[in-house]
């Protein structure tokens, strides 16, 4: 299932210190070579990136050249940190459309929970699963956008001048 | 439309592309993942070391592109810049509202902004990588142009306020959203034709569910202006007022906030004082002010659509377009009894109104 908490102000404060606002630097100090050695990694890295995997941390772009994973996109360093990652929530904003199909097969197979702040367009058939929840409960179309509207709609600028959020690295 | 901007234009030498900053905040957003967002920082910081790029304003204001958020850097500096940041949103509530609250403008290259901070939608681009360099290209939603006809008006205001107070006087069909947030699900499951006055200046992050109703139905067109208060302040019904011209719309982070003040600034004390949340004033509303409200460069096409696809009667509609500016002169009973063209003709030649 595929957990979305909207706002960093309502995680809840026993969770704050999982939360990892920023994967690039997260991906530059957890990246691990056997990684790239996971189908499905190689699977995003191609669809998102246009990169193949040589060997580990070896990787080729489309036009031939070699690159390190430091140079993939913060979507797919999101999507490599969420992969193995198990016990974190990451940032969605640094998700992509193209990245969202990706996490929902992800959601298929075990819990993660992510921390959302923008309309992430997921496509029809990956709500059609049933694996997206929204306040705890699973959601179709309408109520993934509702769940957002409401969210959008419910933040006050004072809350963020009274109080501190402040979602570690 | 005349709205003041700032140009700025990123160059690698080779090829360029430009943005136009209309306040605080600017996004440059890539809807997918791959497209070169961070790299375009990473292009930017190198190529700036190198000199083989370049980034600047054709304002006196000094770009500078900066990685990390660095309060003392940002916030130490009293001069007016503009900052390019990458992902503003890792750093903490309060670094970035101190950030957010000094005379500096911001090129956020970004999927999201946090808190309510607002930016317009001539503000959003979408960035694509090419094979030299980078293009940007404007936001999504489909504006209006005449003559599509309109069957529903949905308004972002309250019933009864701001422009759902005025054009619901001469356009049947029109339902209020009670706030922007509330608009895309107005929005949902209407068909046929359908406008929606929300206001663009303040458009923040409703933008991508609202390009999302745009993709659901092919009919549905947004108006073109910054504000309805942006439409307030250029009518001429206001015309014998003074404009406000001391008021910098780049201190704002919200342009709705920029014509709220400015409107409010310019009618006070007057006929035709304008306060936030409350009702209109009486001359905004008088029917025979219809051209005197909404024939201006904002309005202009409102004003088309409403003179005819409104509930203006064909004789009101006809009356109009012979008097032109002199249609406020017509007693309003006068022109309520005329049914045919025989009667619009006398009523004018009496009056001697003709174009």
């Amino acid at each position: 299932m595929l957990d979305i908490i909207w706002g960093r102000e309502n995680v809840p404060k026993e969770l704050v210190p999982k939360v990892v606002m920023d994967s690039r630097i997260f991906f530059r100090k957890n990246k691990k070579p056997t990684w790239f050695e996971d189908p499905f990694v190689k699977e995003f890295l191609l669809q998102v990136d246009r990169a193949q995997v040589l060997f580990q941390e070896a990787l080729l772009n489309y036009k031939g050249e070699g690159f390190s994973p430091t140079e993939l996109s913060t979507g797919s360093k999101t999507l490599c940190c969420i992969r193995f990652e198990h016990n974190r929530i990451f940032y969605g904003g640094q998700l992509g459309d193209n990245c969202l199909p990706f996490l929902v097969r992800m959601a298929e197979e075990r819990d993660i929970v992510i921390l959302l702040e923008h309309y992430a367009d997921f496509t029809p058939e990956d709500i059609a699963k049933g694996v997206i929840r929204c306040n705890g409960v699973i959601v179709d179309q309408d109520g993934y956008d509702d769940a957002f509207s409401d969210w959008s709609a419910s933040t006050q600028e004072d809350d963020y001048e009274q109080k501190v959020y402040n979602c570690g690295l | 439309m005349n709205r003041k901007f700032i140009t700025v234009d990123f160059s690698n030498g080779v090829d360029s592309f430009s943005i136009k900053l209309y306040s605080k905040f600017t996004c440059i957003f890539g809807l997918d993942s791959g497209k070169g967002k961070s790299k375009l920082l990473v292009d930017l910081l190198d190529g700036l070391v190198d000199k083989s790029c370049s980034v600047t304003s054709d304002s006196d204001i000094k770009v500078r592109i900066i990685d990390n958020v660095d309060l003392d850097d940002i916030t130490s500096i009293k001069e007016r810049r503009i900052y390019v940041l990458d992902e503003p949103t890792s750093a903490n509530s309060k670094d970035l509202l101190e950030i957010y609250n000094t005379d500096h403008l911001f090129i956020f290259i970004c999927r999201s902004l946090p808190f309510k901070n607002e930016y317009p939608y001539h503000n959003i681009y979408h960035l694509n990588m090419t094979d030299t360099w980078y293009t940007v290209s404007e936001g999504n939603l489909r504006m209006y142009k005449y003559p599509v006809p309109i069957d529903t008006i949905v308004t972002e205001s309250y019933p009864d306020r701001s422009e759902h107070e005025l054009v619901s006087k001469y356009f049947p069909n029109i339902i209020a959203a009670r706030g922007r947030d509330r608009v895309e699900k107005v929005l949902r499951n209407l068909t046929g034709n359908v406008l929606a006055l929300v206001d663009l200046g303040n458009i923040g992050r409703a933008y991508r569910i609202l390009c999302k109703r745009c993709k659901d139905n092919e009919n549905l067109y947004f108006y073109d202006y910054q504000a309805f208060e942006e439409l307030l302040y250029y009518a001429p019904l206001l015309e014998q007022l003074p404009p406000v011209d001391s008021v910098d719309i780049f201190k704002y982070t919200s342009i709705e906030t920029y014509y709220e003040d400015v409107l409010s600034l310019r009618t006070r004390s007057t006929d035709f004082e304008y306060v936030h949340g409350k009702p209109l004033a009486k001359p905004f509303l008088e029917r025979h002010n219809f051209n005197a409200v909404f024939n201006s460069d904002v309005g202009k096409l409102l004003f088309t659509l409403l003179l005819n696809c409104g509930n203006m009667s064909k004789a009101e509609v006809y009356l109009r377009a012979q008097a032109g500016d002199k249609f406020d002169l017509l007693p309003t009973v006068a022109v309520a009894d005329c049914k045919t063209k025989q009667d619009c003709d006398m009523l004018l030649q009496s009056l001697n109104v003709l174009n």
